[in-house]
């Protein structure tokens, strides 16, 4: 952990607002983009991403100080979003053809760009959960397969299998795009 | 180096930074046709994910997530960090309130339940531990309730019959009904 990062923990978990505005900050750009490619929609992933930092912000008491950071702020993002997945029954695999509701109004993104982008998205969140957070955190996010399983409660072995399968789903998805 | 390990290599090295084979993974990849294929397919899958690499938030929604973070954090107190009593609070006391609980619970359902006529004779009974198969026969027999199969399933009805002598049931059977005596019949593969 940085030792910056480290202080700011601190501060933070003593109530020092400005200490968790700069970690958030530091992870918030991090924590919607898993949330977005898990979710598929960007206003969801906006409110996930606000009730992950709370929820860090009011647990950070409990935030064990030898793990990361970074790890740890993934495990209540992943969480938040499986819950939401859960309560909004898109935990079964969607359709093909699947229709991502983005809401995005971003001007500065040209139409072409933004429509590869949902057809992108839409392959990604049309893996099954499991499949789909282990794919992210590993391709996109980079972290260590141990370091996901600790996050998903699992075996490395399971992450590895996971992730060998949604990269046979998204072949299978995406070839001749 | 063979095939499953060379997939397993670049699997395992597959994410969104650019993967560079090792020598002995590349040794591998220019002499095995289908591990260079699935090479390819990887790198092509990498080339279209870079689409969704960059999403992020945009200027404004970083300010918007930044002002309510800090408006989220002036309402809502961090929690203290759990001392030791605090701890011992949640792993001894808690359980224990809650078993004391279930048991008043139980208790009085139980007090409840044994003034029911009818019930409480047979419920007493039921909880003897040295209550005979014979006794429970009896008692079972003699009971008021209407539904006897409600109380026993044909099981334990069998089991009972079956550690009965045939004389010391048919004596036992003398005193009860003919509705009973049917319904026993029916119910408890007696041979009278």
């Amino acid at each position: 952990m940085i030792p910056d990062e480290k202080l700011l923990i601190e501060r933070a978990s003593q109530g020092d607002k400005a200490a968790f505005t700069a970690l958030v900050r530091q992870y918030q750009n991090r924590i919607f983009a898993f949330i977005m490619r898990m979710t598929a929609n960007r206003e969801s992933a906006l409110d996930l991403t606000q009730d992950t930092f709370l929820a860090a912000f009011q647990n950070l008491a409990g935030f064990r100080k030898e793990a990361l950071f970074s790890t740890w702020l993934f495990t209540i993002a992943a969480n938040k979003t499986r819950n939401y997945l859960r309560r909004s029954s898109r935990e079964m695999e969607m359709p093909e053809g699947y229709d991502v509701v983005s809401h995005d109004t971003r001007p500065d993104i040209d139409f072409e760009k933004k429509q590869t982008q949902e057809l992108l998205l839409a392959a990604v969140a049309g893996l099954p959960v499991k499949q789909r957070a282990v794919f992210n955190l590993r391709y996109f996010e980079q972290l260590k397969f141990h370091e996901i399983a600790r996050i998903q409660g699992t075996s490395v072995s399971a992450v590895k299998t996971n992730f060998a399968e949604a990269l046979v789903k998204l072949k299978k998805k995406l070839g001749g795009r | 180096m063979n095939c499953t390990k060379a997939k397993e290599w670049l699997e395992s090295n597959f994410t969104s930074s650019e993967m560079v084979p090792t020598d002995d993974i590349q040794r591998h990849l220019d002499g095995c046709s289908e591990c260079s294929a699935y090479y390819s397919e990887l790198q092509v899958l990498h080339q279209q994910l870079k689409g969704i690499e960059d999403i992020g938030l945009t200027a404004a929604e970083e300010q918007q997530l930044l002002s309510s973070s800090v408006a989220v954090a002036e309402n809502y107190a961090p929690q203290s960090p759990t001392n030791a009593f605090d701890r011992w609070f949640k792993l001894v006391v808690r359980p224990v309130a809650a078993i004391a609980a279930v048991l008043v619970i139980a208790l009085g359902a139980w007090q409840y339940q044994s003034r029911i006529p009818g019930l409480a004779p047979i419920i007493g009974e039921m909880e003897s531990s040295t209550i005979s198969s014979e006794e429970a026969l009896q008692i079972y027999l003699n009971s008021e309730l209407d539904d006897l199969s409600s109380m026993f399933d044909e099981s334990s009805l069998s089991y009972l019959t079956d550690e009965i002598p045939d004389r010391q049931a048919a004596d036992m059977l003398q005193d009860i009904s003919e509705e009973e005596l049917e319904w026993l019949l029916e119910n408890m593969k007696l041979e009278i």
